[in-house]
């Protein structure tokens, strides 16, 4: 399910607010922010299933989609720590 | 047009919500204090003063700004005055606010890398009758219609007049 209107605009506003604290350029406007933030969401909502899938048996199973999401955030949070 | 005033983050006196935060952007020798508003909770703060004997209307402001991270769109400031006659008027300054009809700058393109200065001008022709000996508020807002993302720091506003 995607988020709704208010939590997309509270992640929009918080990154900008994030970036500003530490002085890091945003190079695009806000409207075409809230776009990449719409954009990520819908992309998200379409691919959730696919990388459910791709989880393999027992975990896919035994993992509750609330783990499952945490496994992700953390490989994500990684990936962006290290930047690969 | 004569300069008459400056304010800086040191003279703002903010309301109970939404306002801005003061802020040390240039850390290496913290010298330069400024008010940081948001990009997406519209704040406003006031300045007070007594207006001039020589007062010559309208007054201008000037706003001085840079951006935070935006580099790209535009800032939009908003500046509004309350003008209260002391022993004439009867405006309860406990517990009301009367400023006038509120004053919109051109909404200015900001420079393409965030940290360079940046100052707008805003004639306010909503004035609320000001006069010689008035006690006076300008409350400044930096409009969530700025198109600009990120926060904006204001780093002074000069309030100019036609003398």
């Amino acid at each position: 399910m995607a988020l709704n209107n208010q939590e997309r605009t509270e992640i929009w506003a918080r990154f900008q607010d994030d970036e500003s604290k530490i002085r890091r350029s945003i190079d695009v406007d806000k409207s075409d922010l809230r776009a990449a933030v719409d954009a990520m969401d819908d992309w998200w909502d379409t691919v959730e299933a696919a990388g459910n899938a791709a989880i393999p048996q027992p975990a896919r199973s035994a993992l509750t989609g609330r783990q499952k999401k945490y496994l992700f955030m953390l490989l994500l949070q990684t990936r962006f720590n290290l930047e690969v | 047009m004569a300069s008459r005033f400056v304010f800086d983050a040191s003279n703002h006196e903010p309301p109970a919500a939404t306002f801005p935060s003061p802020a040390v952007i240039d850390a290496t020798d913290e010298r330069r204090r400024v008010l940081e508003f948001s990009g997406t909770t519209q704040q406003n703060t006031s300045f007070a003063v007594i207006v001039p004997a020589d007062f010559s209307a309208n007054f201008t402001a000037e706003f001085f700004y840079t951006m935070a991270s935006g580099t790209t769109g535009n800032a939009q400031w908003r500046c509004e005055i309350e003008a209260v006659t002391p022993n004439v008027d009867t405006l309860d300054l406990d517990s009301a606010d009367s400023y006038a009809t509120a004053n919109d700058a051109a909404a200015d393109t900001v420079p393409g890398t965030a940290g360079h200065l940046a100052s707008v001008s805003d004639e306010l022709t909503n004035g609320d009758s000001a006069a010689a000996g008035d006690m006076i508020r300008f409350r400044v807002t930096y409009l969530t219609a700025s198109t600009a993302a990120g926060n904006a720091h204001l780093h002074r506003v000069e309030i100019r007049d036609a003398a």
